[in-house]
């Protein structure tokens, strides 16, 4: 009896003991300073892979696909004349897609709290990787990590912040977005990551319930900007210190185009409301001929046609005439939700 | 003795810890003493609970998903000390680890573990039809706080944790709570227990006071199960809990992938010792889960307690 009371008096003694000290360890470390507040990244809970980035994905044709609403959205890549599409329903559950076509290595980069694609070069002065979802979040935005370095990039801000590659800006390729009904009906010989991605999840079913919608955000962002509604998805142009918001409000049901001329840039933004994008190209190509482009309609994917006669896809590459196989070059732009566009950027201006 | 026997079998349905995805802190509400204490009678409890969790849900329906778990562990000191023959006090104080374990790229494995002190819950019982031997019946309610005592503010790598890794919530929580018990059911060494908690959250300010509040999900636990007294020093129990939480809050906006329902099974043993000691071993089993979105949640808990009992202290 008295052995017992002592044990009681130990183990109560021993809990007092033991409470009194907070721990934490982890093993992954990241250290060295970032070139973002920290005390603004947030562990978004999942943890390191927690979301598991998707690596040489299984492609299917779009018949194939039964996963897809029609408003749903796709990203689309065109290198070396081959098309694939990348469903944000399976973005929604891993976030970044690791793939190539021929020589090309890339990372399709999506956060679906900032509703933002960015197509990352994976290739790194020469030294070919992936990217994994490091669970960090910035203004509420992914931040991957390359597995090279183990460095971690900030998706929207397009900086590596932290790690051996600090400071990097991150060479990207084009990508488009648009909808599901869109995509089947201009790309009949597209291929698009199918649902087989060796994880078990509900690819149909949109994992962050009304949140695409709604007014809420799940992780602080800084500064806030009420000048649009938050969620509205914009197409954001990065040009030197300028950055522009283009509304799909601006552009006609049928395709429309935009131009801005920026630090003595001429910018050529297509766009429209029923077919669901925008996309947009520097007009002056790499031998210096400044195009006069006419828009294209119903003849989706093409969407212009220029002074010299050619035609011009929605990719930005000549489909027709004298440029066959060119490419505009594309602007340095991406849709987003508005309120992360205004954080990251706080000087936009909405066009 | 009788009633020490009958007051384990009616605590041992929750000293099990009940834990889904994504709730914070010690298994609090779910390691209330479900009796009341007599009069000048003091009883002190230590509990060591292990939580799983590697099932993942959406909804009702599994996900075959073994690239990650959660490890809980807790230490749980709880004092109930009978002030008169109406009224007794509880409370409750913990210490507890968190492990969070991801291997989903390589086989590599991320481990992540977090412990400290936990928060505590005092509460006020109020002992409308008290037990006695001849009557064995009891009715009793109560309310309380939840004392933030954890940190909620613990950082890996100079980050803020996310907030179910972390020991405390940060949040003052109002408690309510009741219990009915009745003894020799059908002329027989059977009691029946139902028991209901509810906890209202309050607030905490986890992204810094300029960022807004989070409020995690309120919380209510239904408890429904039966006793059996033998004539060994073991006697048995079998309850059903049921749990539904709200969902977790940030500037008033509802997060998605929190909260739920859960049923679970909760057999246990009591091992009397003597008169004053009694160990017990519990284990909690899921048996229907519906969850808010896509949640790891509990695969499994079990749980070791040994209780003292000091009369007419």
């Amino acid at each position: 009896m008295k052995t017992i009371k002592k044990l009681l008096a130990l183990l109560a003694i021993l809990f007092l003991q033991i409470a009194c000290e907070d721990t934490v360890s982890s093993s992954t470390q990241i250290s060295g300073e970032w070139l973002i507040p920290q005390n603004e990244v947030f562990d978004g809970g999942p943890g390191k892979d927690g979301i598991p980035a998707i690596s040489n994905p299984s492609l299917v044709g779009n018949s194939s696909i039964n996963f897809m609403k029609n408003d749903d959205l796709v990203i689309g890549v065109k290198l070396d004349g081959e098309i694939r599409g990348y469903p944000h329903p399976i973005l929604d559950w891993h976030e970044i897609i690791n793939d190539k076509i021929n020589d090309n290595y890339f990372s399709i980069t999506y956060c679906p709290l900032t509703g933002s694609t960015i197509n990352y070069n994976r290739d790194l002065n020469g030294n070919i990787t992936t990217f994994g979802v490091s669970g960090l979040l910035y203004n509420t935005n992914l931040i991957p990590y390359d597995r090279a370095t183990n460095s971690n990039w900030s998706q929207m801000k397009l900086l590596c912040v932290n790690g051996e590659l600090k400071g990097k800006i991150p060479e990207t390729y084009n990508a488009i977005e648009t909808s599901w009904a869109t995509w089947k009906r201009i790309f009949l010989d597209a291929q698009v990551v199918s649902s087989s991605t060796g994880y078990s999840r509900s690819y149909g079913n949109y994992p962050y319930g009304s949140y695409k919608s709604n007014n809420s955000l799940l992780f602080p962002v800084n500064p806030s900007n009420s000048q649009l509604p938050m969620k509205e998805r914009v197409h954001g142009i990065i040009h030197g210190s300028k950055t522009m918001a283009f509304r799909f409000s601006s552009f006609n049901n049928g395709i429309s185009t935009l131009s801005k001329v920026v630090d003595g840039s001429n910018i050529i933004i297509a766009g429209s409301k029923t077919d669901n994008f925008i996309v947009s190209y520097y007009k002056k190509l790499s031998d210096g001929t400044n195009l006069s482009f006419t828009v294209v309609q119903d003849k989706l994917p093409i969407i212009l046609t220029d002074n010299e006669g050619n035609s011009w896809d929605i990719f930005g590459e000549a489909v027709g005439g004298a440029r066959l196989g060119q490419r505009l070059k594309p602007t340095k732009s991406f849709i987003a939700y508005w309120f992360a566009w205004a954080a990251f950027y706080p000087g936009i201006e909405v066009m | 003795m009788k009633k020490l026997i009958l007051i384990f079998f009616i605590a041992s349905v929750s000293q099990v810890y009940s834990q889904a995805c994504c709730t914070a802190g010690s298994p609090l509400l779910s390691s209330l003493e479900t009796s009341t204490t007599q009069k000048g009678n003091l009883q002190i409890g230590l509990s060591y609970v292990y939580n799983l969790l590697d099932n993942v849900y959406e909804g009702t329906n599994y996900l075959n998903d073994n690239t990650r778990n959660r490890i809980s562990q807790s230490i749980l000191m709880q004092a109930d000390y009978g002030v008169s023959e109406k009224f007794s006090l509880s409370g409750l104080f913990t210490y507890i680890k968190q492990e969070r374990n991801i291997s989903a790229y390589q086989g590599i494995t991320n481990t992540v573990s977090a412990s400290g002190i936990g928060d505590a819950l005092l509460l006020i019982k109020y002992n409308l039809i008290p037990l006695t031997i001849l009557k064995e019946q009891e009715l009793s309610f109560g309310l309380g706080t939840k004392i933030p005592l954890g940190k909620s503010d613990l950082t890996s790598n100079g980050l803020l944790l996310p907030a179910d890794m972390q020991p405390g919530t940060g949040s003052w929580d109002f408690i309510l709570w009741s219990y009915y018990s009745q003894g020799r059911l059908f002329e027989l060494p059977l009691n029946l227990v139902i028991n209901f908690s509810y906890r209202q959250n309050g607030t905490n300010e986890r992204f810094g006071n300029n960022n807004g509040s989070y409020k995690f999900g309120n919380e209510l636990i239904n408890q429904l199960g039966f006793g059996y007294r033998t004539d060994l020093p073991i006697d048995f129990t079998l309850f059903t809990r049921m749990r539904i939480t709200g969902k977790d809050h940030f500037l008033e906006n509802p997060i998605p992938n929190t909260g739920g329902n859960w049923l679970y099974l909760v057999p246990g043993i009591n091992i009397k010792v003597n008169r004053s000691i009694v160990f017990r071993l519990t284990s909690e089993i899921p048996i229907y889960r519906n969850l808010n979105g896509t949640q790891l949640t509990t695969t499994f808990t079990t749980a070791a307690s040994i209780y003292y009992t000091i009369n007419n202290l």
